[in-house]
């Protein structure tokens, strides 16, 4: 084994020039899907719960990743806010750490500079490393192979010296890794593989490691929900080998169509199978000639894997971020192998190895360049979203031209960190991106009723996204605004308002500040909802009886009872939301309220059922 | 080296978060206030073409679609009274064939304002009379609708309407 020295960090150049000019654009990439939800947290701590809360509460397909998404956001959003630069500066140094782990323990253990160089360099081309340093939300893949390099560079320099303190230290990694990223609960069984390759045996303190990674998959199984269908449902099937066969063309040829082949006349497949015969012959070889990196560099390439392979629809580049670290090390020993026997070897292993950074870098700069366009395009709606939420406070914001790469790059999350209700028309949602998704859709359109009461009540502005610039269309939009939407009852009253009294039926004594008074019985009309899935609301206000006896409230849709509902005696005011049932032919939706003790108060002769300010669905 | 690190984490904490200014440059806003006359051929103008209006043509003029639409501003005078849409447009002879008896019909979201029948080519103007109850506001959007126009033939793939040119909106005569 060769001690690496600080003179050796020269063999980190081929890595790092390969970074910079593969991931230049991708390392200025702005914002975009899942950030942005990231980027809220934020702003919904106001207490050390709400804090715990941002912590720990599973989200994103019920991942907890404490360190990597959560603190990670909350930290940088709230020192630097939108600027996308101190984000990609910290994921910057991790790679460029995780390059130096690489190089070091490659080194460490070949001995052979020729190695140390290529490891880096073939992992810094390939392409799962192009979206973890372009997306922001993919950071947790590199600060991963950070806990897991780091981990494993403990182990090595435990077992040399023995010292508990590098023990330690790859629990403290380990340990830490469980927040990052979920695959880090293969780490024991690539420390136990490596043992064995070593040591022919497993150390009792790596079998612990085991045992607290079967309890961290456990727990995460078992206490935090999966999904059952959908991208991210899970099949524990013969389809896993198949995934494994895709993610290992992807890894060795890149994921490229054919317009974008660097050779026109060579496919990628046949990149990929050429150096998978290569790789194979390899692996035998150095199986026979006991080198213990190049059969671990396949190990860890294969138990890293492992994890996502039941995601068989969701088969990502990103995945590929921290086993190609494995593939690196079966490369970089092939070429430090050939380098050793003749000119013949060397030209043939350099060519296979020029042909996998040919095809594998393309795929990475085309990937980081594309997420660059997408953040400059999310960057450009967002901004112009906020100016004319500025310049519009308060009202509805309507936004037709938004096409479906846009809609997931930007417009679905990045509402969220705006402070006004911010939607599509229903009408021109296209129908692919309806039936692509149909609930995020649904969520993202606003309801004819609510365009029409926003309409009515001068609270709407309507824009249109033409790429770059989002163009005001509100006079030209409520004229051609459907007439029969225009008739609708809106999908909320507030009560307290004047041109809401015309959906307000009998029940009703007058305005008073914070709402209206119902007498035993009150009505009023709303919209049909338009679509299943939609919530009832109503906040409420009823004095604290002295007798101290429950009231019960009843809610009833067009005749029939919906809930019945005790309101709370500890406090008077309250808010009730309920699941509507689905949508039925009445047009409208007749709302009573009804209370089954009328309110005394002293001096007042009116009958009192409660005060309400706002009801509605959303 | 401790007390730097924390000066410097001072100094990010303290500084670097930036309150979201407006960028008025990617965002296109509606006039605030409409002209009451427009010109079709005006790149000034283009704004209140809503719809149905083609690219301008070599010679300066602009067909229109069988149906097309403009806004027009509604100046403080006429505010709430009785006024007129009035539009200067141009029928060419060599499509009278197709154009001949042509009636245009000028209706705003809820209403029909009014038809106008073409008796003859040339250029000539079309009035409609719009009622005290539209003018109300600061601006009033207004449809036109031709009961005939040229189809795309030869290599014309448009479907053209009329040469529409100018656009206004006056008192009603007393």
């Amino acid at each position: 084994m060769r001690r690496p020295a600080w003179r050796d960090a020269w063999l980190l150049l081929p890595a790092l020039a390969l970074m910079a000019w593969l991931d230049w654009h991708g390392l200025k990439t702005w914002f975009q899907q899942d950030d942005f939800a990231w980027l809220s947290q934020g702003g919904r701590i106001h207490s050390f719960t709400d804090f715990l809360q941002a912590l720990f509460r599973p989200a994103a397909q019920g991942t907890v990743r404490v360190f990597s998404e959560r603190l990670c956001f909350i930290v940088l959003e709230r020192l630097f806010g939108l600027d996308h630069r101190p984000f990609h500066l910290v994921g910057l140094a991790v790679q460029i750490a995780n390059l130096a782990l690489l190089a070091w323990i490659t080194l460490r253990l070949t001995g052979s500079r020729v190695a140390a160089a290529a490891a880096p360099a073939i992992w810094a081309a390939g392409l799962g490393l192009a979206v973890p340093l372009a997306w922001i939300s993919a950071f947790n893949e590199l600060l991963c192979a950070f806990c897991m390099l780091a981990a494993f560079a403990s182990l090595i320099a435990w077992l040399d010296t023995g010292r508990r303190g590098w023990l330690a230290a790859q629990w403290g990694f380990l340990l830490f890794g469980f927040g990052v990223l979920e695959i880090i609960v293969v780490y024991p069984a690539l420390a136990a593989a490596w043992c064995w390759l070593d040591r022919k045996r497993v150390p009792r303190p790596v079998w612990w490691m085991a045992a607290a990674s079967a309890a961290f998959a456990a727990a995460h199984l078992w206490l935090i929900p999966k999904p059952a269908e959908g991208t991210y449902a899970r099949h524990w099937d013969l389809s896993m080998l198949e995934t494994f066969g895709r993610y290992w063309v992807m890894a060795l040829g890149g994921n490229l169509e054919a317009a974008y082949w660097p050779l026109p006349w060579l496919a990628p497949a046949a990149v990929a199978a050429a150096l998978s015969v290569a790789a194979a012959a390899w692996l035998w070889m150095a199986a026979r000639r006991g080198v213990r990196l190049a059969v671990f560099g396949m190990a860890w390439f294969a138990l890293v894997l492992a994890p996502v392979l039941p995601l068989r629809d969701h088969v990502s580049d990103y995945y590929l971020a921290v086993p190609s670290i494995g593939w690196a090390w079966l490369a970089a020993t092939a070429l430090q192998a050939a380098w050793a026997r003749s000119l013949w070897f060397r030209a043939a292993a350099s060519l296979l190895l020029g042909l996998h950074l040919l095809y594998a870098g393309a795929a990475h700069r085309m990937t980081a360049d594309f997420r660059y366009q997408r953040g400059l395009e999310a960057r450009h709606l967002f901004f112009a979203l906020d100016t004319a939420v500025q310049l519009h406070p308060g009202k509805l914001i309507v936004v037709t031209g938004v096409d479906e790469d846009l809609f997931w790059t930007a417009f679905f999350d990045s509402r969220i960190l705006l402070p006004a209700r911010i939607c599509m028309d229903p009408r021109f949602v296209s129908p692919r991106l309806a039936a692509l998704s149909p609930d995020s859709v649904q969520q993202a359109r606003c309801s004819p009723a609510e365009i029409a009461q926003a309409a009515r009540e001068r609270r709407l502005a309507a824009y249109e996204w033409i790429p770059r610039k989002l163009h005001a269309r509100t006079r030209h939009y409520r004229h051609r605004l459907p007439r029969e939407w225009l008739g609708l009852p809106p999908a909320q009253i507030v009560t307290s308002r004047e041109e809401d009294a015309r959906w307000l039926g009998p029940g009703w004594h007058q305005i008073e500040p914070g709402g209206r008074w119902t007498q035993m019985r009150a009505q009023a009309t709303l919209a049909a909802p338009d679509r299943p899935g939609r919530t009832l609301f109503l906040h409420g206000y009823r004095p604290l009886e002295s007798d101290r006896q429950p009231v019960r409230l009843l809610l009833r849709i067009n005749g029939r009872l919906l809930h019945t509902f005790t309101l709370p005696q500890n406090r008077p005011d309250f808010t009730l939301q309920l699941p509507l049932p689905d949508p039925g032919p009445e047009p409208v939706l007749r709302l009573e309220i009804e209370v089954d003790r009328p309110h005394v108060a002293p001096g007042d002769l009116r009958q009192l059922g409660m005060v309400v300010s706002r009801l509605g669905w959303h | 080296m401790r007390t730097l690190m924390a000066a410097a984490l001072l100094v990010l904490a303290a500084g670097c978060r930036q309150p979201r200014h407006p960028h008025p440059e990617l965002i296109v806003e509606e006039p605030s206030l409409l002209k009451p006359a427009i010109d079709a051929a005006n790149p000034a103008d283009e704004e209140q073409l809503l719809e149905g209006f083609y690219e301008p043509d070599p010679g300066g003029w602009r067909w229109a679609a069988p149906e097309f639409t403009i806004s027009l501003g509604v100046p403080g005078e006429l505010r709430g009274r009785e006024a007129r849409i009035e539009c200067d447009l141009w029928i060419p002879e060599a499509g009278w064939p197709d154009l001949a008896g042509m009636t245009i019909t000028a209706r705003t979201a809820d209403r029909t304002l009014g038809q106008w029948r073409a008796a003859r080519p040339g250029a000539q103007t079309a009035a409609f009379p719009v009622p005290a109850a539209l003018t109300g506001e600061d601006a009033i959007l207004v449809d036109f609708v031709l009961d005939r126009f040229i189809p795309p033939r030869g290599e014309e793939t448009r479907r053209l309407g009329v040469v529409a040119s100018k656009f206004r909106l006056v008192a009603a005569p007393r």
